[in-house]
């Protein structure tokens, strides 16, 4: 959707028209500062409970790791609102977003699926001699954007297996690690190194998203302070506009209910999409807000109310709308979205959809209010 | 020149064709979005509201989305290839606009190879395959440089492209094979298109140059219905060309195209383990035609402008109209937003011998002024090898030569002028 801004009139003695913006923009320095270090210590956590499922892979250790892996989704879902404006997390030269959060994920070329034993780099001696950072990056989107072998949705494989299941997540055993000649399918020995190596490139690539964002010295932190208030509103609002109007109610939310396809969704292996989206709206309310974890300063919301009282109303009720409609939607997103649309799952999930488009729809009022031009189509 | 043409000529610009035309920055009617940024490609049409717009965001998910190799967990998109040129197509038509050939050392991402005359490797060379399968081989480019002078003496040089085929799969291609190179070309504004009356297109046609100047659209024809779609008019409808390029480019079998694409001697491609009968289910084709339908035209920037109106008369002067036909009025369509509009997509949908031994369908020109900002390249025509617009209009042949001949003699500042109104659309 695009609103061109209807430019205001500004009259001599106000001539910026938004002297209030600069705690707004710090206060949203310091919540992707915040979001992403957060991301890195849960990605840090993970890495440690995958050490230790790998020296001593037991339904236990394997219960530990998957929960630390949920554990490290939380921060992350929501520095989603920190994307679509060629920030760090998208930057052009290192695709960090890609090789963190890729999905739909190729997992043939990661390890076997059904029907296919042989399949993936774990079971390929000849491309893959050794199972390291190096040979992983060389090979991540040789075909295409799908074709990624690191990130946490190749940790979720690795964890949770193949989803082929009608009702649950995933099924793959602790003994697909075990090296003992008693484990399950080949290559244990291979599987065990590929996972501690993509847990090392997650943490490698979210401490270069994080330290870009550093309160001290961090390039881009630095680059975005030094911006005209108007570009850094209008980064952080196409960021949470783009996330609102198309990549969380369309692309997400939208496609998966009139697919119905099921693991047509974020974290298929482990059935936890929901948790995706409703952190990715959480990350909408908290720019919009200027609020996350400790933090609570100056917000976009702010400078709505000092200059609009009913859209400021809207959007405040618009927000706790979209948060509602999400965790009214019952059971797993996979099993929500199908059946007929008179289900109950079906209408909770198209009222969510339409719940996330009205904050797309409002975030582009709050723009064209502040004066400034944001497109919000993919 | 033919005879449609005139008369818009004469009645649109009331014996002036070069003079500013009321609505013209308007070029999608009234699906246009005013964007000149980087999404102004990826926008639904202006008019397309509330949940009409639910189509668009899905068929841009499709769009956007990567396919995957069979059997998956996504069981939806699964089924990638087993040979292939991208697994999305977005991949290829980036941002919704225009693909180009590698830079040196690159690989070929966003244009592609076709085939005439080899069974062996098919109709078109796919450079990626599936785990266990062969990309049938890979082509590097050569480009020699060509110097050629304006009529004022200003010295300009053209590329021209050869190319190289490597790493082969099944041996040297046939003996006497036809190549033809294609970049991605944009995809908005293509409902508008399939909106024009085929009678007032067939209308222009002038097959044997019966008007004696020098120009012959002819009608592309596919299996009886007018081919509107691709750089040689191969397709009828948004919905085939989707179908087409799905199975020749990522290798997804559709109703449309339900049989795999290997050729008998590919034996792996052939037993390779598919995703389903078809791969992409209807629902998905419908709503990614929708997309294509009504992803909106840009509108113009500085249609006012005196130097893009001198512009515009010397496009006119030059006879650039008579092939990339300014303004059209659409028909009925199931889209009934793309429906009854005006548009100016400066392309009359006719097939003209541009001198290099192939027949082109005249590409629309709206949006080719933000190329550079959406895709973040000037390369220009079927294989890439215009470096912007000038050299575009300077690779022009055959049919065109005359107009070509027109713009190598003007004088500079009537140059400029002319790329400032096509900068402008």
């Amino acid at each position: 959707m695009l609103l061109v801004a209807l430019l205001p009139a500004c009259d001599g003695d106000d001539p910026g028209g938004l002297d209030d913006a600069h705690d707004v923009v710090a206060t949203y320095a310091a919540l992707a500062s915040a979001g992403y270090a957060d991301s890195l210590d849960g990605a840090e956590t993970l890495r440690g409970a995958l050490a230790a499922y790998v020296a001593d892979p037991t339904t236990e250790t394997r219960d530990a790791a998957r929960a630390a892996w949920i554990d490290a989704r939380l921060p992350y879902r929501q520095t989603e609102a920190f994307r679509f404006y060629g920030g760090p997390i998208d930057d052009p030269s290192g695709e960090p977003e890609g090789r963190i959060n890729a999905w739909p994920l190729d997992e043939a070329t990661i390890d076997y699926v059904e029907g296919n034993p042989d399949a993936g780099a774990i079971n390929d001696l000849e491309a893959f001699p050794t199972i390291d950072a190096d040979a992983l990056l060389t090979a991540n989107f040789q075909n295409g954007e799908a074709d990624v072998k690191t990130g946490y949705h190749a940790i979720e494989f690795l964890l949770w297996g193949q989803d082929r299941s009608d009702t649950g997540p995933g099924d793959r055993p602790a003994s697909d690690y075990v090296t003992d000649g008693n484990g399950t399918a080949a290559n244990q020995d291979r599987r065990g190194a590929y996972l501690l190596v993509a847990a090392d490139v997650l943490v490698g690539d979210l401490a270069w998203v994080a330290d870009a964002w550093e309160e001290e010295a961090g390039w881009y932190r630095e680059a975005f302070h030094a911006e005209a208030p108007e570009e850094a509103l209008r980064r952080m609002l196409t960021g949470i506009g783009t996330l609102a109007a198309s990549e969380l109610s369309g692309e997400r939310m939208l496609t998966a209910y009139e697919n119905q396809d099921q693991e047509d969704e974020h974290s298929c292996f482990s059935d936890t999409t929901l948790d995706d989206i409703l952190g990715n709206a959480q990350g909408i309310a908290n720019v919009y807000q200027g609020r996350y974890g400790t933090i609570d300063g100056p917000g976009i919301d702010d400078l709505v109310a000092a200059r609009d009282a009913d859209l400021a109303a809207e959007m405040d009720a618009r927000i706790t709308e979209m948060l509602d409609a999400i965790e009214a939607i019952p059971g797993s997103f996979d099993q929500a979205i199908r059946g007929e649309d008179e289900d109950e799952g079906r209408a909770a999930v198209l009222a969510a959809v339409r719940a996330v488009q009205a904050v797309g729809e409002s975030l582009n009022e709050v723009a064209v209010l502040l004066g400034i031009e944001i497109h919000t189509d993919l | 020149v033919k005879r449609l043409v005139v008369i818009i000529a004469v009645a649109g610009c009331a014996g002036e064709p070069g003079g500013y035309e009321p609505g013209e920055e308007f070029a999608g009617g009234d699906t246009t979005v005013f964007d000149a940024t980087g999404t102004a490609y990826a926008n639904a049409a202006a008019n397309l509201v509330g949940e009409r717009r639910d189509g668009f965001f899905v068929g841009n998910s499709i769009f956007n989305r990567n396919w995957v190799v069979a059997p998956a967990s996504t069981s939806g998109v699964d089924g990638l290839g087993p040979t292939f040129n991208a697994t999305s197509c977005s991949a290829c038509h980036f941002r919704d606009g225009r693909g180009r050939p590698p830079a040196p050392g690159e690989p070929m991402r966003s244009m592609l190879l076709r085939l005439d005359g080899d069974a062996v490797y098919g109709g078109q060379l796919q450079n990626a395959s599936i785990p266990g399968v062969p990309a049938e081989g890979r082509v590097e480019i050569d480009w020699e440089e060509v110097p050629g002078a304006y009529g004022d003496g200003t010295p300009y040089s053209l590329r021209r492209p050869s190319y190289r085929f490597e790493d082969l799969a099944f041996g040297p291609l046939a003996a006497g094979v036809r190549i033809s190179p294609r970049v991605a070309p944009a995809t908005f504004g293509l409902g508008l298109l399939e909106a024009i009356p085929e009678d007032a297109i067939v209308a222009v046609e002038d097959p044997d140059d019966a008007d004696g100047d020098g120009v012959s659209g002819r009608a592309s024809r596919v299996d009886g219905a007018l081919g509107r779609f691709g750089w040689s008019g191969g397709q009828p409808s948004v919905r085939q060309q989707s179908a087409a390029a799905f199975l020749g480019d990522i290798g997804i079998t559709s109703s449309l195209f339900p049989e795999q694409n290997c050729p008998p001697a590919q034996t792996a491609c052939a037993a390779a383990i598919d995703g389903g009968s078809p791969e992409l289910d209807e629902g998905k084709l419908d709503d990614l035609t929708y997309y294509g339908q009504t992803l909106a035209v840009p509108g113009r920037r500085d249609a006012r402008d005196p130097a893009v109106l001198r512009g515009k008369a010397r496009f006119h002067d030059a006879g650039c109209a008579s092939c990339h036909v300014p303004r059209w009025e659409t028909g009925a369509h199931e889209v009934p937003e793309v429906a009854g509009q005006t548009i100016w997509p400066y392309t009359d949908l006719l097939l003209h011998d541009l001198g290099d031994g192939e027949e082109w369908r005249t590409p629309p020109l709206w949006g080719i002024g933000l190329v550079e900002v959406v895709n973040d390249h000037d390369l220009l025509l079927h294989d890439g090898r215009a470096r912007g617009l000038a050299e575009a209009i300077l690779w022009h042949g055959g049919e065109a030569e005359a107009a070509r001949e027109a713009f190598r003699m003007m004088a500079a500042d009537e140059r400029d002028d002319l790329l400032r109104f096509l900068g402008s659309l």
